[in-house]
This record gives structure tokens, C-alpha cells and sequence, in this order.
């Protein structure tokens, strides 16, 4: 993101507001919701409700921060009902928000309401204020301390804070439960009470400003009371559900006032000491920041902002937004090159700072993680039958071993099912238990997760036999589960869809979950995605062809540090996967092969040193579970997950900025892929290319092989090498009739081309243009849509060439008049100064 | 508040996969056929004959995703099976690449040949 802070007062903006932006109704809304969650409105605005284009009912907004507002409704809401809102002040009057459509929640979720989180945890002895996540807007909430109800709010948000009377005594069972049309959730995790710290913390404050109506106190203690005082004055006393507290509705604070909190738990233990915070003068009110921004955006997501400000949005100099964080609506979508200022005034207060952003072409925005999906409890157990051993976690009626299968799930449909396989490792080790974080995440949202014990075939050898020994491992243990499904009696019976199965296989593993789908012959078995993580490929080294992976959605992860499989064999097998209906692979730096297991404790990257120091452990198991509950998610449950595969969305809490992605969908109009044998001089639509200015470009085997351009490719293609050269060289490739690329996008393989040793100069890039009938071209730069990243600096002999997907949007190219609806060739030109060579692959409009 | 300042945790620690010194090879041409499967026919079934590599070693061959490869000449021979302690089983299929007398070297699976550890055997099979 582009992004700097610069004077508002060098600004040619015109500061009167003329519009506020229409606020947002907390989707989704589903029958039986007694409220509705309104967001992103000015501080103290009237919120109107209108269902079904009827004012149903008026309410004063408060403060937007933290939760927004949630407004009582005077009826139950109906399936089918619309229901929109809009902001008042006393000046201006907000346009009606998109409207949101009312759905039976059922429709959504029709193995009932999803299972509430405590969130925060623990909770403490004493505790008052208990928060609840993962609610439905509108749903009733209670929670229970060893089975008696302590607290209750009908007409929740999605995160509520429910207070608790009496307050928690030590040791006792806490579980929150809800219920949407009478339709009961499981029950949360349950928590036992723990004495509180001691001593309490202190309390830290967020910076308070000149002119602010807001105070938020951090370090809370789940459930604790917090008093506040202003300039020694008592402002009054609080229950948090721990963490921040945010105090709304003061008078506007003067620049000096002095704050002071302190917490409490239990009656006769000592409060914390208090913390203290001097409100600072408006001169000080910083330019809030934003996420990403991406060329046809039509609203902005803040990260950092003063809860009770006001934010405006002004683009090209025209007022576009005025709301609060952490969402603005536009009145217009942004473009490419746009320039963004953003400002946060309070009431008593106009920032001196303005937030200057420069709309990227492509920039995705970071939205929710596909491994949070918490629907169920979740149950396990160990299997050990006639050689066959490993553990299976599972949708159940509640968390622990041996639970019954969550009879609500199994009452609308059978659960698909994902067989893990580790590698090769020390066989004293119990490897199959190295991937319970993952099994558990596809447990709650409803997929039963297998692990496989494959220490039987683990030991200092190796080779093809040892994969397919590893595959009919595989296929024996998903012929077990098709008998335990047939088993009256078994946890599974009746319950298993084997037409829904995924295999995730590790190192070796990964190796044989590609051979599985080539040599089983189960019936009933349909195999719709296989995860590949960090796979050898024993074939290719015994002489072998490599496993086409096909008819399954196919997906690779390579550590890009791996220190044992340091070849990356995986992009072997993405290269050759046919999509179906997609391909994806990610290339993470900072990983290496063995964090990703639990009991694999080596860190492998430190046989092949030189190497950087790799991410967390746990970082590792964020990447796996986030982007393989993606994968899985997408091809057993149908649900649209794919996005963050395909780089449309980024998963929060990952280190997405690491993950390099490839992705293909099958049904595209390939350009050129350069696997035709037909030269340089022609791709793949049988269309002429030709080089320009300088430019000296050929096809060149992408792996490891004496036809490859250099050693540091290792893939199995055929791509094309840009040489090194002067800048303004072009490369032009044209299409067989003009094409209209409005809605398009064009995507291109690329990677800066090393030499194998070492990370030489600084980051590169390239311009990709299209030209139209009348031969006028229009580009956009690799830095306006993530730019090309650098090789991964690693011992030498082992940098790499890795290729990844860079993603061109259609409505970005404009240019004088160039036309988008006849687009007749696609360029490419080198317009650095540094002569860095270039491997570019697979041209596609999408 | 009191502030520290301290060093930073050690990573994981560094794996040992270090190979064994080889102290016997024993080879020979033998029939092959391919282990069965409970499933399906192992992609090898067509091989037939092969070259058999008895090998014993000094120590255990530590258990990683590469597995220990014996190169004779530039050769790579990939296939390999426990024995039982030390003692390991290579096959070669591709015989023909197989140069008689060529020296034998052993590393692991993507070992460059600086990497790879010298023997003092020969291809030299039996009878």
C-alpha cells in the first residue's frame, strides 16, 4: 500500500460536508432477530431502522465505537424482509444503506445456530461481564456457571457482553449457550473460574485527545470492575468483559484533563494500582490509517483511528465519505492512481494530519481467516485395528474423547472427510499427532479430520515403493472408515460422506496423497482436494513422470527455507496439475519443512545454513490450517473460501506477506502457457508474438533439467526468460480477435530470474500492456499490483526462480484513448534501468 | 514499571542427518519383482530384473523426507529398504547405466557431488 501522512492543510479539499455516507447493517440478519447492528455511523447521529421500506423504528446512535449500536426492533424479523438504515445529524441526512436481505438462518446453517465462544478467555472468580462471540445478530445468549443461568441478553450482537449476577465463584463450570428462533447452538467450551490475577495489572490508556468523548482503558481483566476518574473526579464504575473497555458520552476533553482507572475483582482483594494518562492537545489527533486499497473499492476499512472521530474521505478532492472506523462507505468507486485523503476530526477537534493513500490496482483487503469457522464440538479418539492405527477428530454433541457424533449434523447430511499423512521421520516419534490443531479446525466446522499413523513405513530408506506403500496405507485406512461407516454401533455409522474426501499428506506424505487419487479403486470414493505440503516426488528422481494431479482441486505448500525437501518437489507437481476446477500453490518464505508438525521439533532450515531465521512455530500452523481449511472448505463444504487461494481476500492473524501465490481456474483463456512447441514466435492461441526494442526472450524448460535456462529453476514447465537487457525492451503477444477485457483480468506467472547463488541488486518489476484495435496501449506497472517479489536468499546453489500469479485488472488500464473493449495483443516491457532477467509463464485472461 | 532486556531463545535445534560410513557392499543381479499391495499394482511391476546393493553401515541412517541414495559413478541409485540394524537394500532398475567399476559414492536424495561421501567400493557385481 502507498500510503505517507501528510499537512491537511497543503490540501485543495473542500472541508464543508455535504453527505454523509450511509451507515451499515451488520450482516447477516436472519428471521426471529429482535435487533438489528448498525456500524460505521458519525458520533451521536440518529440512527433510522426501515424494514421492508418502512421506518420501523428511530434510535439514537451513541457512540459507533466499539460495537456500533444495536437497535431493538418492534417485531421479529420475517425471512424475506429487507431491511435497511441511514445516520441523521442534525445538518445532514445519510442515504439508506445497501439493503440486507432477512434469511432463515437454517438456510445458513441447518445443523443449528453456531456454538458461542467465551471471548475473552478464561473467567475469573468474582468476574461480572462475560464477552460472546460468534453469535447470530439478533439471537438470545445466556450463560450458565455449573448449570445454573447467571446471565442473559435477548437480541445479542455478534459479540456480546453479557453481565453475570452473582458473580463467578472460584472453580465453577461456565459455558454460554444461544438460541435463534427457539433453535438452540451447542454450548460454548466450557471454562472453569480461576482465581484472578494477583496483582491486578495496571491499566494502560489509548492516547485521549483535546475535544474526545472517549476513553478506552486496555489491560482489563476478564470480568473485573473498572473505576474511572477524571482530574480526581469519579466518572463511574464499569464490568468488562476484560481487555479494553471503551467509556462513551463524557463532555469533550480538554487538552491536559488527567484520567486515572484502577480494576477490582473480588471484595477484600486489593484493586490494581492505578494507570494514569494526560489528554493531549488537538494538535497532536493523528491521521488515522487504513488497510489495503484496490482499484474499484467502494468503501475503506480502518486499522488504526480515534473511536469517536469522524471520518472523512476526500478523493481527487471531492468529499467521497464521512462516517466513523472501522468501515466508511464511498459514494463512488476508486481507480487506480486515485488519490485518497482521509482524516478523523472529533468533536472539538480538526486533525492538523491527513492520511494520503495512492489506489493500488490490486491491493486485496484482509478479511476474516477460513480456519475461524466454529459451528460444533468437537470429539477424538484413537483407533488401533489390525495394523491400522491413527486419530480422528469429528463434529460431536460436545468436546472431549468418544463423544457421539453431533446428531444435529448428522441429521441434515453426511460429513465429509479429510485422511492427513505424515512423512518420514524418526518412527519412535508419534508423527500423527502432529497436525491436531488442523483436525480440529475442520472438526467445529463439520469435516472429520483422520490422521494417519505411517511410522510403520518411516525408517533411514526410501524410494517409489515406500510412496506407494504409503498411498495403499492411505486407501486401507479410508477403506476402514468406509466399514466403521457401515458398523451399526460405530461413532460413524451412517455419518461419512466418501464422496466428499480431501487428503492432506506431508513431506512423503505428500508424495503419496498424489498417488492415491491415480490407483485407488474404492467405490463410493471421490477425492475433491488434495493438499500437498512440502511433498517429495520420488518419481521424478527415480526417472519417473510426475503425477499429473487431475480431477481434483489441487494445492501445494513450499517452505521456502525447507532444509530437507529443499528442492521444493511440490512445484513439480502444481506445474503439471490440471485445474479442477482450480490449482494453487503458495511458495512462503521464512518456513521450513518441519514446523508445521508438532512433534517434528528440528529446525531443518538449519541444515542447509546459510538460511534466515524462520517464522514461529506457531506461524507455521496459522499458514497450514488457515490456507488447508480454505482449500477444504471450498471443496467439501462449497463454500467460497477459494478466495483467499486465489489472492481475492487475505486471511487476518497470517503472514500473508510472506505467502507467494500461484493460482489457475480451469475454463480460462490461456494466451500463452509456451507448452505448445511451437516457439517463442507463436502462443498458445496460434497467434504471432514479436520482440521489440531490444527484446531478446525464449522458451525455456522451468525446472531441473539441462534445457532450463539455469539451475534455479524447479518446477516441471515450459515457460519463456525476458534476458537481461536495456529498459523499454517490449514483448508483444496478440490475440486472435479483440476482446473486450471491462471485466477481465489478465494473469501472468512471474518471478525475477536468479542465478542460483545469491539475491543480487535491488527489487525489480515490468509493465504489462494491452493494445487495442487502433494499436494505442495502456499499461499498468507489477508495483501497482504487489510487485514482483525477490528469490528467497538462501544457501547458495538453492535460490530459487519461484514463480507467482500476478493478477492485471482490466478496468486499470486507461490511457488517452485507448479503448478496453478491443483488446487485440498483451505486452510486456522491461522499463527498469537494472537489467534483471525475467521467467514469466501461463498468460491467461480470466 | 521495571524493564528487561534480555537475549533472544534459540531456535529448534539442528537436525543430525548425517550418514553412516558404509562398511560392506554386496551386489548382485537378482529377479524383481515389486512388494504387493492391498490396492493396486505397484508403477514398478514392470521392471524384472534389477541390481541388489547389500549394504551395511556403521550406524542407523537417519529418517528424513530425502531418503540416502547411492551414486555409482554418476548414477543415482534410489531405491532403497531397512534390512534390519545397519543394513540396508538398493535396487537399480535402469542396469544399463550402471558402468562397471565405476566407484561408488552415497548422499542424500538431491546431494550435489561435493556433497556426497565417498566409498572405498566399486561396481563390481557378484558372479
Amino acid at each position: 500500500m502507498n500510503a505517507k501522512t501528510v499537512s491537511r492543510r497543503r490540501l485543495a479539499i473542500k472541508e464543508a460536508p455535504e453527505r454523509l455516507s450511509p451507515p451499515i447493517v451488520v450482516e447477516p440478519l436472519y428471521q426471529c432477530a429482535t435487533a438489528v447492528t448498525v456500524i460505521g455511523f458519525v458520533p451521536e447521529a440518529q440512527i433510522d431502522v426501515e424494514v421492508n421500506g418502512a421506518l420501523v423504528t428511530t434510535a439514537p446512535g451513541g457512540f459507533p465505537w466499539p460495537k456500533g449500536v444495536t437497535i431493538a426492533l418492534p417485531n421479529a424479523l420475517v425471512a424475506g424482509n429487507t431491511v435497511r438504515a441511514r445516520q441523521r445529524t442534525p445538518q445532514l441526512t445519510s442515504g439508506w444503506s445497501n439493503p440486507v436481505g432477512v434469511r432463515d438462518h437454517t438456510a445458513d446453517y441447518p445443523a443449528g445456530p453456531p456454538r458461542p465462544q467465551i471471548d475473552p478467555a478464561p473467567v475469573f472468580q468474582c468476574g461480572l461481564r462475560t464477552g460472546v462471540g460468534n453469535l447470530l445478530t439478533g439471537s438470545n445468549v445466556w450463560i450458565t456457571a455449573d448449570g445454573a443461568e447467571v446471565g442473559r441478553v435477548n437480541g445479542a450482537s455478534q459479540h456480546q457482553g453479557v453481565n453475570v449476577n452473582p458473580a463467578y465463584g472460584l472453580g465453577e463450570y461456565v459455558r454460554a449457550w444461544s438460541e435463534m428462533c427457539k433453535d438452540p447452538s451447542p454450548p460454548s467450551v466450557g471454562h472453569v473460574t480461576q482465581i484472578p490475577p494477583a496483582p491486578l495489572p495496571v491499566l494502560t490508556f489509548d492516547p485521549v485527545y483535546e475535544g474526545g468523548q472517549q476513553v478506552t482503558v486496555r489491560e482489563v481483566v476478564n470480568g473485573a470492575r473498572v473505576a474511572l476518574y477524571r482530574n480526581g473526579v469519579l466518572m463511574g464504575t464499569w464490568p468488562c468483559w476484560g481487555g479494553g473497555l471503551t467509556v462513551s458520552g463524557l463532555t469533550p476533553i480538554a487538552s491536559g484533563d488527567v484520567f486515572r482507572a484502577s480494576q477490582a475483582m473480588c471484595p477484600g482483594d486489593p484493586p490494581s494500582h492505578p494507570g494514569e494518562t494526560t489528554a493531549l492537545p488537538c494538535g497532536a489527533l493523528p491521521a488515522p490509517q487504513v488497510g489495503p486499497v484496490q482499484a474499484g473499492d467502494t468503501q475503506i476499512t480502518l486499522t488504526q483511528f480515534v473511536p469517536d472521530a469522524a471520518i472523512s474521505v476526500y478523493l481527487n478532492g471531492m468529499l467521497v465519505g464521512l462516517g466513523s472506523g472501522p468501515v466508511v462507505i464511498l459514494s463512488r468507486a476508486i481507480a487506480m492512481g486515485d488519490a485518497l485523503y482521509i482524516v478523523q476530526d472529533l468533536r472539538g477537534c480538526r486533525s492538523h494530519f491527513a492520511l494520503e493513500v495512492q489506489v493500488l490496482c490490486v491491493d486485496p483487503p484482509v478479511r476474516g481467516n477460513p480456519s475461524a469457522l466454529d459451528l460444533f464440538p468437537v470429539g477424538f479418539f484413537d483407533y488401533q485395528s489390525s495394523g491400522l492405527k491413527g486419530r480422528v477428530f469429528y463434529p460431536a454433541i460436545d468436546d472431549s474423547a468418544n463423544q457421539p457424533f453431533n446428531e444435529r449434523l448428522a441429521g441434515v447430511r453426511r460429513a465429509p472427510i479429510v485422511f492427513m499423512a505424515h512423512g518420514n521421520h524418526d518412527p519412535s516419534d508419534p508423527s500423527f499427532l502432529g497436525y491436531d490443531y488442523f483436525q480440529r479446525d475442520l472438526a467445529k466446522m463439520g469435516v472429520i479430520a483422520v490422521s494417519i499413523d505411517c511410522n510403520s513405513l518411516n525408517g533411514g530408506y526410501g524410494g517409489v515403493q515406500n510412496i506407494e506403500d504409503r498411498a495403499d496405507l492411505i486407501i486401507e485406512h479410508i477403506a476402514y472408515f468406509q466399514a466403521l461407516d457401515t458398523t451399526a454401533g460405530s461413532i460413524f455409522f451412517g455419518h461419512v460422506d466418501f464422496a466428499r474426501v480431501g487428503l492432506m499428506g506431508h513431506s512423503r506424505g505428500g508424495d503419496a496423497v498424489v498417488t492415491v487419487p491415480t490407483v485407488i479403486a474404492l467405490a463410493g470414493v471421490t477425492i475433491r482436494a488434495v493438499l500437498a505440503l512440502a511433498p517429495t516426488n520420488f518419481r521424478f528422481r527415480a526417472g519417473l513422470p510426475t503425477i499429473a494431479p487431475q480431477g481434483y482441486a489441487f494445492m501445494t505448500i513450499l517452505p521456502a527455507g525447507d532444509g530437507d525437501v529443499s528442492d521444493n518437489n511440490g512445484a513439480q507437481f502444481y506445474d503439471q496439475a490440471k485445474p479442477a476446477p482450480f490449482k494453487s500453490q503458495l511458495y512462503v518464505h521464512y518456513t521450513n519443512h518441519n514446523y508445521f508438525n508438532r512433534i517434528w521439533l528440528e529446525d531443518d532450515s538449519q541444515w542447509t545454513q546459510p538460511q534466515p531465521a524462520v517464522v514461529a512455530r506457531w506461524e507455521h500452523e496459522r499458514i497450514l490450517t488457515s490456507y488447508g481449511c480454505a482449500l477444504f472448505r471450498a471443496r467439501l463444504l462449497s463454500h467460497s473460501t477459494w478466495q483467499y487461494l486465489s489472492g481475492d481476500l487475505l486471511p487476518s492473524g497470517v503472514l500473508t506477506q510472506h505467502a507467494h501465490r500461484s493460482y489457475e481456474w480451469a475454463k480460462v483463456v490461456t494466451v500463452d502457457n509456451h507448452e505448445d512447441g511451437n516457439t517463442i514466435g507463436t502462443n498458445s492461441r496460434g497467434q504471432p508474438t514479436s520482440q521489440l526494442s531490444g527484446m531478446s526472450a525464449n522458451e525455456y524448460a522451468f525446472g531441473q533439467d539441462p534445457a532450463a535456462y539455469n539451475s534455479s529453476f524447479y518446477g516441471e514447465s515450459t515457460g519463456m526468460v525476458i534476458a537481461s537487457g536495456q529498459a523499454g525492451r517490449i514483448f508483444r503477444t496478440a490475440l486472435p480477435t479483440p476482446r473486450d477485457l471491462t471485466r477481465r483480468e489478465v494473469w501472468i506467472r512471474a518471478a525475477e530470474v536468479t542465478d542460483g547463488r545469491a539475491v543480487i541488486g535491488a527489487s525489480t518489476g515490468f509493465e504489462l500492456g494491452l493494445e487495442d484495435g487502433n494499436g494505442f496501449r495502456a499499461w499498468v506497472d507489477t508495483d501497482m499490483v504487489g510487485g514482483l517479489p525477490r528469490p528467497y536468499a538462501r544457501d547458495p546453489g538453492r535460490v530459487k526462480t519461484m514463480l507467482q500469479t500476478l493478477r492485471f485488472k482490466g478496468a486499470c488500464f486507461r490511457a488517452g484513448k485507448f479503448r478496453i473493449e478491443s483488446v487485440r495483443a498483451i505486452l510486456i516491457r522491461c522499463d527498469r534501468s537494472d537489467r534483471h532477467a525475467f521467467a514469466l509463464d501461463d498468460l491467461q485472461i480470466v | 514499571m521495571s524493564t528487561d532486556a534480555s537475549q533472544p531463545l534459540e531456535g529448534g535445534p539442528e537436525p543430525r542427518w548425517d550418514l553412516p560410513k558404509i562398511l560392506d557392499i554386496r551386489i548382485r543381479r537378482i529377479a524383481f519383482e515389486p512388494r504387493r499391495h492391498r490396492h493396486f499394482a505397484s508403477s514398478l511391476g514392470r521392471v524384472g530384473e534389477a541390481i541388489e546393493f547389500l549394504v551395511t553401515t556403521d550406524g542407523p541412517v537417519p529418517a528424513r523426507a530425502m531418503a540416502p541414495v547411492l551414486f555409482v559413478g554418476d548414477a543415482p541409485v534410489f531405491e532403497s529398504e531397512s534390512l534390519g540394524e545397519n543394513r540396508l537394500r538398493f535396487l537399480a532398475f535402469d542396469v544399463a547405466r550402471l558402468q562397471p567399476d565405476a566407484p561408488i559414492t552415497w548422499g542424500w536424495g538431491h546431494a550435489r557431488p561435493e556433497e556426497r561421501l565417498e566409498t572405498r567400493f566399486r561396481f563390481r557385481p557378484e558372479g
